[in-house]
């Protein structure tokens, strides 16, 4: 079946009474979107439909409305024909494997080959942040393969997806604790690592850092903002016990040196900066 | 984490039938975000509203990781169960198949207020008045 996309660009006081019209049209459901000071309403009907009806169906409701004293603006009606697609199977087809270091992230229905020494990591994009395809997450992840040896304990704060802690246990972490305030994000990573057979190596809770009194961690990665990175660095050395190494990232270019003069004061002292578009990562240790 | 806003797709689709086609599709489709996990978590999410019409705010990130949240059902919506009915009058210049009172009025524009832009409550009222007659449906005195 193919369709006809009908845009509808409208004053804001009529959109309600004219999204009322357009969802009889299309009970499927309709997108509203701002545009400027108007907006734009679209809904997609069956191309066997017959359009002049769905026309007059929008005129008629913004006549009437106009003379119940609403403002309708241009009322600008516009159709165009689009051929049904598979829409999922075109959104597979844009999502393909990601490779970082010995790191290949996967999305489920993709099958790759793999050489001996990669680390396969299966992560569909979904509702939390850490797909892999970020530069902030691309950061962390050389960044733990270079500064990694296997056996230590790892902290992620605003673990996402969880892709970083799966990679920590990839990379033979003893023990990953990991911590998110959003409950959503922690229940899509505990689903992660379980896919990854990792599930038991990773502590997953929802939690604030500020409630966090005491951990201990050799390494900790922090995939945040420049604020917030700024506004808990004060609190790492005494709450993070035995750290050793941070790597911060979620920085933008023009937020680098207030993080860099923030984790001097803290007793940091910057190893490695990593610039990735817009976005930088950086590893110090604690001395 | 880092997240960075790349688009927001503002939707209003009946509660726990979301599918990939129109209008899901092709408005998730165009930002790279994955149609299926949206349907799933907006499925179980609106599961006890099923049919209903709601209004989801879909905010995508730089890396296609999205989140979502639904907003008060449309004004319509209100204004038909405020009124008791159905559907509007196919004719409401003619026809007036309800009426609601101002006290009514007044509690839909303040619950609609946010996503209807207006300044204050007397604009969001004039909205939802003319909204509901435009619907043939009168306002009491």
């Amino acid at each position: 079946m193919n369709w006809l996309k009908v845009e509808v660009l409208v004053h804001p006081e009529a959109a309600e009474v004219l999204s009322a019209a357009m969802l009889d049209l299309s009970p499927s459901g309709i997108q509203v979107d701002e545009q400027g000071r108007n907006m734009l309403i679209t809904a997609y009907i069956p191309d066997s439909s017959f359009i002049d009806d769905a026309r007059l169906t929008v005129q008629d409701t913004l006549l009437t409305a106009a003379s119940q004293g609403l403002q309708t603006g241009p009322g600008l009606i516009t159709v165009t024909s689009i051929t049904d697609e598979d829409w999922v199977e075109n959104y597979k087809k844009h999502f393909k494997p990601i490779r970082i270091g010995r790191f290949l992230i996967k999305p489920s229905w993709e099958a790759v080959e793999t050489s001996p020494g990669d680390l396969v990591i299966r992560l569909d994009p979904g509702l939390a942040f850490g797909t892999g395809s970020h530069p902030t997450t691309e950061g962390c992840l050389i960044f733990l393969q270079e500064f990694m040896t296997g056996g230590e304990t790892v902290f992620d704060l605003g673990t996402g997806s969880g892709i970083l802690s799966i990679a920590a246990a990839k990379l033979g972490a003893r023990r990953v604790i990991a911590i998110d305030n959003d409950p959503q994000a922690i229940t899509v990573a505990r689903e992660n690592a379980e896919k990854n057979g990792v599930a038991d190596k990773i502590e997953f809770s929802v939690a604030d850092f500020a409630a966090i009194s005491t951990i201990g961690a050799d390494l900790m990665v922090a995939n945040l903002t420049a604020p917030l990175i700024i506004d808990f660095l004060e609190d790492i050395p005494g709450k993070v016990q035995g750290l050793k190494i941070l790597i911060a990232s979620g920085i933008m270019v023009e937020q680098r040196a207030g993080v860099i003069r923030a984790l001097g004061k803290a007793g940091f002292t910057v190893e490695e900066i990593l610039t990735k578009g817009e976005w930088v990562s950086l590893v110090s240790k604690l001395v | 984490m880092a997240k960075k806003m790349m688009a927001k797709v503002k939707l209003q689709i009946p509660g726990g039938q979301a599918n990939p086609a129109p209008p899901v599709g092709p408005a998730l489709g165009q930002h790279g975000v994955n149609i299926m996990e949206f349907c799933k978590a907006f499925n179980a999410q609106t599961s006890d509203r099923t049919g209903t019409i709601i209004p989801v705010e879909i905010t995508v990130y730089e890396d296609r990781s999205f989140t979502f949240i639904t907003k008060t059902p449309p004004a319509a919506f209100l204004l038909k169960q405020a009124a008791g009915i159905d559907k509007g009058s196919g004719e409401p210049q003619k026809n007036k198949v309800a009426q609601i009172t101002k006290d009514q009025v007044r509690q839909i524009a303040e619950t609609k207020m946010q996503d209807l832009s207006a300044n204050d409550v007397e604009a969001a009222m004039k909205i939802i008045e003319g909204t509901a007659r435009s619907m043939g449906i009168e306002i009491a005195g």
